[in-house]
């Protein structure tokens, strides 16, 4: 079976956010819930201070914490090495939460409009992501990103993938040495984000220059 | 790079654990007392009183903590590797055994009042049941391994002492609140209860210092020391549960002893509260650079 990874070119990614807004379109997340997210960091000093945006998402981890610590049996792994959750086993103890090195899950209680003083109800467009919402995930649960399932199914390239405009992000098995995904990890050095932690995570970083 | 504290798990877990540390610890001490002699029966029942009733309340309390309670009937499937699956079944064993420990000895059946050795086969299985109680509600947080302020084995020597002394001081007030003459076992149980809560403090000393090493574990201690949680450490943790029931308890009156037993239970909650809302993640290491998680 595959593996599925992500690759990101950290030389690439100029921080436009497309990954970040390509995902919440595309997975209906609510306000202030981001399953791609960048994030800006600085290193060095003045006058060799630089800045790099680390686009982040969850690294479906080989060793997953967030599936040890889950006492529900909510959290799955399926053979392609992608983690699940299922919302109608996951009771909200929210122990993922606090296992994961990521940051990658997150919970909702409630839905927060976009436009907290606009009169009446909600405006179309987020109806209807209030509704997917309800109808997919609901409230109180652990929520993150699996890599898009809904639109591998049908073919497809993850939302961020596809929307990244700089080409930063690559999607494939890393499993198959030849796959494209394989041959960056390989010749451009990929690394993976906190080693240390055992979790093996399937994102790899290419380093900037 | 500003670390931010985990906002998920707070003051209803915090209660939750302290209260589940107050039952278990305090059902504990009560059988070990009964094991020492027939003077110490009285203070022994006491102890069997706690321990269902705080651990049913802490039971419920986590109820309102999840977010989607009417599943929580699953947190006991997968115990082979998640702590909240193998806590649950060690709470539900605890609750059943120190309740039918109750029922049989303290209300509404005396039968386990002659019958010394059922009793303490009971108070052994119960015993056990309350030791792996208060082992797991340390352990649980050091699990988590992303965070280094809980990630420590100190942390679980830490809840121990705190649970003892907790559970030693809780049978204390209530003796002294339900009329029990201020005799020699309940004096000892107090000397005993200041003597672990020396011992929690060193062991707090030992936690702190020893957090020092990894960059957001310092920035746990620097929070709880000195920024946001100052307050309830200084004033929560070490004023309230380690020095007021320490004096109070050396001065040895009914009221002053009822003071400080309150106190440190009390103390025991807000050192929970402490840890808990002194969880930091890691950052993310990409390279030579570096991320702060958001708010998680």
């Amino acid at each position: 079976m595959a593996r599925y990874g992500f690759v990101v070119d950290l030389k690439r990614c100029y921080g436009c956010y497309s990954c970040q807004v390509a995902c919440k379109a595309a997975n209906n997340t609510p306000m202030g819930i981001d399953w791609a997210w960048c994030r800006p960091s600085e290193t060095g000093k003045y006058p060799s201070a630089t800045r790099q945006m680390i686009p982040l998402l969850c690294q479906q981890c080989a060793n997953p914490p967030c599936m040890e610590v889950c006492p529900t049996g909510a959290t799955t792994q399926d053979e392609n090495g992608i983690v699940h959750v299922d919302p109608d086993k996951c009771m909200g103890c929210k122990y993922c939460i606090m296992a994961c090195p990521y940051g990658a899950r997150q919970t909702v209680s409630g839905w927060k409009t976009y436009f907290p003083d606009a009169e009446g109800d909600l405006d179309p467009f987020e109806a209807y992501a209030k509704k997917e919402w309800e109808k997919t995930w609901g409230y109180g649960v652990a929520t993150k990103c699996d890599f898009c399932h809904d639109r591998r199914a049908e073919g497809k390239l993850p939302a961020c993938v596809e929307a990244c405009p700089a080409k930063a992000r690559y999607f494939g098995d890393l499993d198959d040495p030849t796959s494209e995904v394989s041959v960056l990890i390989r010749r451009e050095r990929g690394f993976q984000l906190n080693p240390e932690l055992g979790t093996d995570p399937s994102c790899y970083y290419l380093p900037p220059r | 790079m500003m670390f931010k504290a985990q906002t998920k798990w707070r003051w209803g877990v915090a209660a939750y654990l302290a209260l589940v540390a107050l039952g278990a610890g305090a059902y504990l001490v009560g059988v070990l007392a009964d094991m020492r002699g027939p003077e110490w029966a009285s203070l022994a029942k006491l102890g069997v009183v706690f321990g269902f009733p705080c651990c049913a309340l802490g039971g419920l309390v986590k109820l309102t903590q999840l977010g989607k309670p009417s599943v929580a009937w699953r947190a006991w499937m997968r115990p082979g590797t998640s702590w909240i699956a193998r806590g649950s079944l060690i709470l539900v064993a605890f609750m059943l055994v120190s309740f039918i420990h109750f029922v049989l000895w303290v209300w509404p059946s005396h039968v386990l009042t002659d019958a010394i050795e059922a009793r303490f086969v009971l108070g052994f299985i119960g015993g056990l049941c309350a030791l792996a109680l208060i082992l797991y509600s340390g352990i649980l947080l050091t699990a988590a391994r992303p965070i280094a302020f809980w990630s420590t084995a100190v942390l679980p020597v830490l809840f121990f002492l705190s649970a003892l002394a907790s559970g030693t001081l809780g049978i204390v007030l209530l003796g002294i609140l339900t009329g029990e003459e201020f005799s020699w076992p309940l004096t000892r149980l107090m000397q005993g209860g200041i003597a672990l809560l020396v011992f929690q403090g060193i062991t707090l000393a030992i936690y702190l210092q020893s957090s020092h090493r990894v960059p957001e574990a310092r920035a746990s201690v620097s929070l709880v020391l000195a920024g946001e949680l100052a307050g309830l450490f200084w004033f929560g943790v070490v004023g309230v549960g380690l020095v007021l029931p320490i004096v109070l308890g050396l001065v040895g009156t009914p009221v002053s002893t009822a003071v400080a037993a309150a106190c440190g239970i009390l103390g025991s909650f807000f050192l929970r509260q402490v840890v808990l809302a002194g969880g930091i993640h890691a950052p993310l290491r990409a390279g030579s650079f570096e991320v702060a998680l958001p708010i998680v």
